[in-house]
C-alpha cells in the first residue's frame, strides 16, 4: 500500500527529512498525529522556547505561584524539551515518539498555566475551562495514547500475561 | 512478572496543579486538579491468588469479545468485583486494563455518567497509579466521561494527568 501524499508544508518537510534519513514516508496515522499536534500547538510557535511559551501563556490564572515555583515549572519544560531534541540514533520512528512527547508536554503546559481564561473566571466561582480547549487537550491525549498502541487487544494482552504468570508460578514451584 | 514498587513518584506537575487551585474554594466545588501520583511496576513473586485473578480477567475479556456491548459491559463489571491481590504488578495492570475497557464500552453506549461513577473511585488524584498505558487509557476515559457530563474541570485535569503519564511512558520508551 502506498503512503498518503502530504498536503501541508509541515507534512512535506517531514517527508523530506525522513527521506534524508533513509526512512519510509510517514503513514496516514503518523500524518494524522502530526496534524493533531500542530493544531494544538499552532499558537505556540516554538514549544522548546521557554521564554516564548511564557509570553504566550500570559495572562495565566496561577497568580499564587511564587517565583521559585514558576522557575521550577519552566525548568521542567525546558529540560523535557532538551531531552526530546537529542539526536535519535535508535530504532525507526523515534522522531515520532519525541514529537508526541513534546506535544504532550506542551499540552500539559497549556492546561497548567492556562486552566481557563481570566475573563471567564472573573466574578464566578463555578467557572469551567471552555469546551473547545477541553476537546483539544482530549484529542491530544488520545493521539499520544495511539503512539503507544502495540496493536494487541485487551484479550490478547490478558491471555499473554496469564500465560506468563502461569509459567512464572510453575518456575517458583507453585 | 512485575510488581508495584514502594517507590512513589510524585510527578512535578502535581505541585503546579495544586498551586492552581483555590485554597478558599468551598467544599463540594471541584477545582482543577492535575496531581499525578504514580509508581513504577517491578517484578514480583507470583502467587496462586494472583494466578486465579489474572486467569479470571483473561476469561472475562475473552467472553466479552463474544458478547454484544451491553452484555460485555456486565461481564466485565462482574470481573471488576474481584479485587487484584496487593503487591502484584501483573494483576494491578490487568485491573486497570479491565477498568479502561469497561469505561470505554460505557462511553460508546452513551453511558458517560456510569463510566464516571466507575472510574472516579479508582483514579482519584490522591491515588497512586501504575506507570502504564492502561492507567493513561483510564484517565483519558475519565476525561471523556467528565467532558460528556459537563464537568470540564475534571475533564481537563484528567487529560492533563493522562498526558503526564504518557510523557513518562514515552521517556521510558525512548531511553
Amino acid at each position: 500500500m502506498s503512503a498518503p501524499s502530504p498536503t501541508t508544508e509541515t507534512e512535506r518537510e517531514t517527508e523530506r527529512e525522513l527521506a534524508a534519513l533513509g526512512e519510509a514516508p510517514p503513514s496516514a496515522e503518523e500524518l494524522a498525529l502530526l496534524a493533531e499536534a500542530g493544531d494544538l500547538t499552532s499558537d505556540l510557535a516554538d514549544v522548546a522556547s521557554v521564554a516564548r511559551l511564557a509570553s504566550l501563556a500570559e495572562p495565566f490564572a496561577c497568580d499564587d505561584l511564587s517565583d521559585l515555583e514558576l522557575h521550577r515549572a519552566w525548568r521542567a519544560v525546558e529540560q523535557r524539551s532538551s531531552a526530546q531534541a537529542k539526536p535519535a540514533g535508535g530504532g525507526p520512528r523515534r522522531w515520532l515518539l519525541a514529537a508526541a512527547g513534546l506535544a504532550a508536554a506542551a499540552a500539559v503546559v497549556i492546561v497548567v498555566l492556562q486552566p481557563f481564561p481570566r475573563e471567564q473566571t472573573a466574578g464566578r466561582d463555578d467557572a469551567q475551562p471552555d469546551a473547545e480547549r477541553v476537546a483539544k487537550v482530549g484529542s491530544q491525549a488520545r493521539a499520544t495514547l495511539r503512539t503507544l498502541d502495540d496493536g494487541v487487544s485487551d484479550s490478547q494482552r490478558a491471555e499473554r500475561m496469564a500465560a506468563e504468570y502461569q509459567r512464572q508460578l510453575e518456575e517458583h514451584g507453585g | 512478572m512485575r510488581r508495584a514498587s514502594n517507590i512513589v513518584l510524585v510527578v512535578a506537575l502535581g505541585l503546579f496543579g495544586s498551586a492552581c487551585t483555590d485554597a478558599g474554594e468551598p467544599a463540594g466545588e471541584r477545582a482543577l486538579d492535575t496531581r499525578l501520583e504514580a509508581h513504577a511496576v517491578l517484578a514480583s513473586k507470583p502467587t496462586a491468588e494472583g494466578h486465579r485473578y489474572v486467569q479470571a480477567v483473561a476469561e472475562a475479556h475473552r467472553e466479552a469479545d463474544r458478547l454484544e456491548r451491553s452484555a460485555a459491559i456486565e461481564r466485565l463489571l462482574a470481573a471488576l468485583e474481584q479485587q487484584p491481590p496487593p503487591d502484584d504488578g501483573a494483576a494491578e495492570l490487568l485491573h486497570y486494563d479491565l477498568l479502561a475497557r469497561t469505561a470505554e464500552l460505557m462511553l460508546e453506549a452513551s453511558a458517560a455518567e456510569r463510566a464516571l461513577a466507575l472510574l472516579e473511585p479508582h483514579m482519584d488524584p490522591a491515588t497512586s497509579l501504575p506507570i502504564d498505558r492502561a492507567a493513561a487509557r483510564g484517565l483519558i476515559a475519565l476525561g471523556d466521561a467528565a467532558a460528556q457530563t459537563g464537568d470540564h474541570r475534571l475533564a481537563m485535569g484528567s487529560y492533563a494527568r493522562a498526558l503526564e503519564m504518557l510523557s513518562l511512558l514515552l521517556e521510558e520508551v525512548e531511553s
